[in-house]
């Protein structure tokens, strides 16, 4: 089983039109689940790219507050430095079906498949779309809220793109839609039961760096104007994370996203991330991520954990997330 | 006023341009300095751990094989098998399993569990009490009881599950 890509906040999408969160709790799932929704009033928002690549066959699921808009994209997949996609659209006409669409270059849509389904509005729904050998034959199952609504079967062609290698959505602008939780895999994303944001709640009990609070890098929209920082090489700064919410499942897989930049001739032109273990008083970072003199999201994706050299176990109590300067 | 023979001189100035100090001369000097808007170093702005959680969702699963015969080899042509569950259970957290139905899956020519449509059971193993079974007959397209009922595990993995792999009656 193999997580290709997650996320769920602005820090996940720098590459797209720029989102806009909200906190409002009827548009995400909370309980320890997400901490906001996103959405996007004018373009696509676009992931960053999957660390393995493109990919023709793959699992994607979120969660959506489906807003009171028609005639809009919803999410899907697409193509780092390419317009275009496939995913689901809400139709313009009344009783406004939800479709599967193509999108080219221009974000022209092109109906794939009417699931004779209509949307339910201002409420909280899970999609899981599959989609087999993207291309020539192609095959897209979509499931709502668990039950299958549609597949489609058959050629798709959209210029430039021959794989997928990034997540988009659109929000609708006014009485948007807000998403959460995206998780695409390459295994049933049914089997999944969501994408929890651990952000950081706490000091740890490292902090090496300046301006260390866990107050000043973990805002729900960025704020570039307030960093934490070192320019010495080993240094460690430790935060606690927010648990996973309780119930009967493992951890699947981690990602851990930074925004971060390095100075020009600094000392410190690195950072690598991992955990320190308060059960077993490890602390285990990967290895080093270099940066650039601008800020950037950094992503490390995780299935073995650093502290024990094991899978993740059933959550994170004891964790902290650690950032090593080098 | 008059003017005499001659050269005539009314007014004579001398001016002279006036130079600063001597040597360099600085009159007016800026220092300006280009601000970076974050610290030296490593800056970081935003960090955040995902964590992808699954597991605990179990599904149905499908059931496919069989391939019932009689002690001469005989497929058990279109037949039929009848499931019941040992006991009422629970499935992930949210799901009553109700043990008073029984679920009959049709054999095809060969003795096989059909597959179109398909039949789904739900996983012993994905249960809980955690120690259920179905109890299994197989009968003749007439309704004769000609296996069982014998007591039988369906589990999560492999998914289809193949009951071809069944030992009659061997449940742990």
């Amino acid at each position: 089983m193999a997580t290709l890509w997650c996320g769920g906040e602005d820090i996940d999408f720098p590459n797209g039109t720029n989102t806009t969160a909200t906190t409002a709790s009827a548009k995400f799932r909370t309980g320890g689940w997400a901490r906001c929704g996103i959405s996007n009033g004018n373009m696509v928002s676009k992931s960053t790219v999957f660390p393995g690549g493109g990919v023709t066959s793959c699992w994607i699921t979120c969660q959506e507050y489906i807003g009171n808009r028609a005639g809009v994209f919803s999410f899907g997949l697409g193509k780092s430095g390419v317009n275009g996609g496939i995913g689901v659209y809400y139709a313009s006409a009344s009783p406004f079906h939800i479709q599967l669409v193509s999108l080219n270059n221009s974000f022209g849509v092109t109906v794939l498949l009417d699931t004779n389904i209509s949307r339910q509005v201002t409420s909280m729904h899970r999609w899981d779309m599959q989609v087999i050998n993207f291309g020539a034959s192609t095959t897209i199952n979509l499931y709502l809220d668990g039950a299958l609504i549609g597949t489609y079967s058959g050629a798709i062609s959209i210029p430039g793109i021959t794989n997928f290698d990034s997540v988009i959505f659109y929000g609708g602008g006014f009485d948007q839609s807000f998403f959460s939780e995206f998780i695409v895999t390459d295994v049933d994303s049914r089997s999944l039961i969501g994408l929890c944001t651990c952000a950081p709640n706490g000091n740890g009990s490292v902090q090496n760096w300046s301006n260390p609070a866990y107050t000043n890098f973990n805002p729900i929209t960025i704020n570039d104007t307030n960093s934490t920082f070192t320019n010495v090489t080993g240094q460690d700064e430790q935060v606690t994370i927010i648990n996973t919410p309780a119930g009967n499942y493992q951890i699947d897989s981690v990602k851990i996203a930074a925004r971060a930049l390095n100075t020009a001739g600094a000392v410190a032109t690195q950072v690598a991330f991992g955990f320190h273990n308060t059960n077993n008083n490890v602390t285990a970072v990967g290895s080093p991520h270099s940066l650039i003199t601008a800020f950037q999201t950094v992503e490390e994706f995780l299935t073995i954990d650093p502290t024990t050299g094991t899978g993740f176990g059933t959550n994170f109590t004891g964790y902290q997330f650690d950032m090593r300067s080098s | 006023m008059s003017t005499g023979t001659g050269v005539n001189v009314s007014k004579a100035n001398t001016y002279a341009v006036a130079d600063s100090q001597v040597g360099t001369t600085v009159s007016k000097a800026n220092v300006y300095a280009v601000i970076v808007s974050v610290p030296p170093g490593v800056n970081v702005t935003k960090a955040l751990v995902y964590a992808a959680v699954g597991g605990g969702l179990s599904t149905v699963n499908k059931i496919e094989g069989g391939g019932f015969v009689d002690s001469v080899g005989n497929p058990l042509a279109h037949g039929y098998l009848v499931f019941e569950l040992s006991k009422a259970a629970t499935v992930n957290n949210t799901t009553q399993i109700c043990d008073g139905y029984s679920i009959t899956i049709p054999l095809d020519a060969n003795g096989v569990a059909i597959t179109s449509p398909s039949y789904y059971l739900w996983p012993n193993d994905a249960l809980t009490p955690s120690n259920t079974f179905y109890l299994v007959s197989a009968y003749t397209a007439k309704g004769q009881l000609v296996w069982g009922p014998n007591p039988q595990l369906i589990t999560t993995n492999p998914s289809p599950f193949n009951i071809s792999s069944w030992v009659p009656g061997k449940i742990f």
